[in-house]
């Protein structure tokens, strides 16, 4: 449905997005997630046809619909966007903004178009009201119903839910991804936040610098991320320095493991790889003790910043359950509990 | 590296516009390849200096003055309640229909040593001829205050948009923060509106640049009265130019001034989610001396002389009403509708077609154009009638070859002369009221509107225009009055036995028969008013503060 080849887009000379390549099929929904200025809002509008592109290919169900030469004018792509301040028509009640698209179709399809799309997102007998007169996750939701109407190939969604407040945007969350799924809509959003994209898409791309590091599923990019980046910014976690020793082991302050050849390390290389608060276990039997820096009550669970000693003053996070409750400063016993290891060569 | 399409209809369409609109004024700039060195050599020795210092000084004074009565005016009506504050709203805009020259021949009349005041006050302190000072109304500063009274509306409406928009919870937050309130009018407010009244008084000062009748009444060499008389008295038509084009570089200064103010503060309405501020209400003798403080423009720049005009149209009555004055005041109103609309639909085209295509070359373009109105409209005329005379020949050429007749001055000698002329002068007027109403549309509807299959047509008229009635009212209103008041460009271009109201004021007054004077001029006064109610009631409609919480909100949004 969408493809992109090594699209890239500049702003007066100055390249925001570079070389981006990815896929989407029919009724798929991505992500493309990265902090702000990673140039996922321009990639987001190049689809959309409001910026020309300076390299590389997008394709349109099977058609090349911007290049160096050609853009094609959004009109005539079919694509929707959700746009992150909604851009509801001021002057436009609910109903005339739902079909303010769909400029062909008779009075009765439009009336039960509204009144299907309406119901689908529980906002049924609003159609009169103006814009200010909503609430901000109705106005969401209107602005999402508005583009879904004309059936568009592609939806885009900018930040969708960057307005809402975070009560809400979980909720919603999942309620727009049971509607798109519902509608057997191709979307692709664009958030700065994981846990945003983690609920709504089914393949997730992260983004730095106007580059793609990884196109994958969530799972991927938790446990399996490609790039140093990408390991970081998703999820929590630190980085711990070692040394491949001549037994090609890993030697680090947390103690020696061996790894395999396929990782492609050679001897005295400086590594360091990556350890999640879930690869710590509490374990009070434990020898290896750390002592407790900070504590961050999450309900079911503690979320404990520890320091392993003073000689290696490293510091590590560890998700305890919530029973084991210990005092800042106290030392508590640890284990490694490593199913895979995310290892990078050090800087 | 991105390449931009120049075939694209809506450039194209600009450019074809602003051809036509841009040359007469580009016939100005071009006398400046012929030096007229005997003339100017006359010139410099003689007024030149006079015209430089008198016509600054005029400008900067009326700047400085407008200011200090529009920009206060416009913060205690968007900041206070008080007595009669609803009706002191509109009243203030009244000035708006009077033309500065109609306002000096009504003070002269007032003030002059035969008029009424200093008789009175020779009866009653029983003096003499020069027992006495009293100020010269007929003065460089009489003419300061006659403009500035008169125009010092542009910066309150603007300032006073610019105040209302301001977001409630500015002032929360800045009181939070431990800002005073004279803090938070120096700090936050006036910052926020300084492009507004920077604009407002550009604005200003451009009439002052351009003014005639005033100056020309009170006997003050400007730079107008100079083109005028290097015109018909040395006859020098290129040298009229010249001092034209230098003119019209002092106003490339505003210009410049105003655009980078405006470009510097750029914001786009959050809308929605942030309430208007409250007005502070006044009570007891605070509320009767504020509403005594902002009625006080309105006495000195619309009560007195409009009292003064009446008294005068009363006793010339009966000799003056008469089937040819009807005329005249059929002929001032249809031609000023005419423009009016003319140069709105410019307006909203050129600030469409400056948001589709974010070249620079269309915005320099237009900003351009917008330059008419800061030319003397006598300029603008004679560079128009140059050349519409030439075209009017070759078309005459042209049919007498082809069907043996010809079909006399069809442009320079009818009102599509007068139109153009006026377009050119007053496009600049709708330009900024239009221009900063699409500012205030968030790019993202246009967006939306074209993911939604909508062409640009479509959004214009479906979108924009909708969105924009408030800006376009207020334009229309503003060049409508403007032509109402415009004399030398209409001194000039009028055809044959085609007479306004303010070319009869003009001549009549000229004369020193001010009495006659009146009633055409009351007659402007009172089709002046008339939009200025309109505008009342627009702006009353789709003002944010509104009582009722949710009605005309959108307009910000």
């Amino acid at each position: 449905m969408l493809r992109l080849n090594n699209v890239s887009l500049a702003y007066q000379d100055k390249i925001v997005v570079n070389n981006l390549g990815f896929e989407l099929s029919v009724g798929q929904i991505g992500c493309l997630l990265g902090p702000s200025g990673s140039g996922k809002t321009s990639a987001l509008r190049a689809i959309a046809g409001f910026e020309p592109i300076i390299n590389g290919e997008i394709w349109l169900r099977e058609q090349i619909v911007s290049d160096n030469k050609t853009n094609l004018s959004t009109q005539k792509r079919r694509v929707a966007v959700v746009f992150q301040d909604y851009a509801l028509f001021p002057h436009l009640n609910v109903q005339q903004n739902i079909t303010f698209g769909l400029t062909s179709w008779n009075k009765q399809q439009k009336q039960a178009r509204v009144d299907e799309l309406l119901q689908l997102v529980g906002l049924t007998g609003i159609e009169l009201r103006f814009p200010h007169e909503l609430s901000g996750g109705q106005q969401q939701r209107v602005a999402l119903v508005r583009a879904m109407a004309a059936k568009p190939d592609l939806l885009l969604l900018d930040e969708p839910f960057s307005s809402l407040d975070s009560e809400l945007r979980e909720g919603l969350a999942k309620d727009l991804r049971a509607i798109l799924k519902h509608e057997n809509a191709t979307a692709l959003m664009v958030t700065h936040d994981q846990k945003e994209a983690f609920s709504m898409a089914d393949v997730v791309g992260v983004m730095h610098d106007g580059r793609l590091l990884q196109w994958s599923n969530a799972y991927a990019l938790y446990h399996r991320p490609v790039d140093k980046f990408v390991a970081s910014f998703i999820g929590d976690g630190v980085f711990i320095q070692a040394e491949i020793d001549k037994d090609l082991q890993i030697n680090s302050s947390l103690g020696q493991f061996p790894i395999d050849a396929s990782y492609g390390f050679n001897i005295d290389d400086k590594v360091e790889f990556l350890v999640r608060p879930d690869d710590i276990v509490h374990d009070d039997n434990s020898r290896t003790v750390a002592k407790v820096i900070s504590k961050d009550f999450k309900g079911s669970h503690i979320l404990y910043e520890l320091q392993l000693n003073r000689i290696n003053p490293e510091k590590l996070l560890c998700l305890a359950l919530s029973h084991h409750d210990h005092k800042i400063g106290e030392n508590i016993g640890i284990r490694l509990d490593l199913e895979h290891l995310i290892i990078f060569k050090a800087e | 590296m991105r390449h931009y399409n120049w075939l694209n209809p809506w450039f194209i369409c600009v450019v074809i516009c602003c051809v036509i609109l841009a040359s007469p004024i580009v016939l100005v700039f071009s006398s400046l390849a012929f030096p007229q060195l005997d003339v100017w050599q006359h010139l410099y020795q003689t007024v030149l200096s006079d015209y430089v210092t008198n016509s600054l000084l005029l400008a900067f004074g009326v700047g400085a003055l407008v200011i200090l009565i529009g920009a206060p005016l416009a913060w205690f009506i968007a900041r206070y309640d008080f007595y009669a504050r609803r009706q002191i709203k509109w009243l203030v805009l009244l000035p708006m229909a009077m033309p500065a020259y109609i306002l000096a021949y009504s003070y002269t009349g007032l003030l002059d040593f035969a008029g009424p005041v200093q008789g009175a006050l020779r009866t009653t302190f029983d003096w003499q001829y020069g027992d006495y000072y009293f100020p010269e109304i007929r003065s460089l500063s009489g003419a300061i205050l006659m403009l500035s009274l008169v125009l010092y509306p542009y910066v309150y409406m603007l300032a006073k948009t610019a105040f209302s928009d301001l977001p409630a919870n500015l002032e929360e937050v800045s009181k939070s923060l431990g800002v005073t309130a004279n803090q938070f009018i120096t700090k936050v407010v006036f910052p926020l509106a300084r492009p507004a009244i920077l604009m407002g008084a550009a604005l200003a000062m451009m009439e002052a640049f351009a003014d005639y009748g005033t100056v020309q009444y009170f006997g003050i060499s400007t730079f107008t009265t100079g083109i005028f008389r290097t015109w018909f008295g040395l006859g020098n038509g290129i040298a009229a130019a010249q001092l034209a084009a230098m003119l019209t570089s002092f106003v490339v200064l505003l210009l410049v001034l105003e655009y980078f103010s405006r470009r510097k503060v750029k914001y786009y309405l959050q809308g929605q989610k942030s309430k208007a501020f409250n007005r502070q209400v006044l009570h007891g003798y605070k509320s009767v001396v504020m509403a005594i403080l902002c009625v006080l423009p309105v006495i000195f720049g619309f009560l007195i002389p409009v009292l003064q005009l009446v008294g005068w149209a009363i006793d010339s009555f009966t000799k003056q009403f008469d089937q040819a004055f009807i005329q005249l005041i059929w002929n001032s109103f249809y031609l000023a509708a005419i423009t009016a609309i003319c140069a709105v639909i410019l307006a909203l085209f050129f600030a469409y077609a400056k948001r589709l295509n974010r070249s620079k070359v269309i915005h320099l373009i237009v900003s351009f154009v917008g330059l008419g109105y800061a030319l003397p409209g006598t300029v603008i005329a004679i560079g128009a009638l140059v050349i519409l005379s030439w075209l009017d020949i070759q078309i005459n050429g042209i049919t007498e070859a082809w069907f043996e007749q010809s079909v006399g001055l069809i442009l320079s000698g009818t009102l599509f002369a007068l139109v153009l002329v006026y377009c050119i002068r007053f496009l600049a007027v709708a330009m900024h009221n239009v221009d900063s109403g699409i500012a205030r549309i968030k790019p993202s509807l246009d967006d939306a509107a074209k993911s939604l299959g909508h062409s640009s047509f479509s959004i214009l008229k479906n979108i924009h225009v909708p969105l924009l009635t408030s800006s376009v009212c207020s334009s229309l209103l503003l060049v409508f009055v403007d032509v109402m008041k415009e004399l030398p460009a209409t001194l000039i271009l009028r055809p044959f036995n085609f007479n306004t109201l303010a070319v009869k004021t003009f001549e009549l007054a000229s004369d020193e028969r001010l009495m006659e004077a009146a009633l055409p001029a009351l007659a402007i006064v009172i089709v002046g008013i008339i939009p200025v109610i309109f505008l009342t009631r627009m702006t009353e409609q789709r003002s944010p503060q509104r009582t009722s919480k949710n009605k005309g909100k959108y307009v910000t949004s």
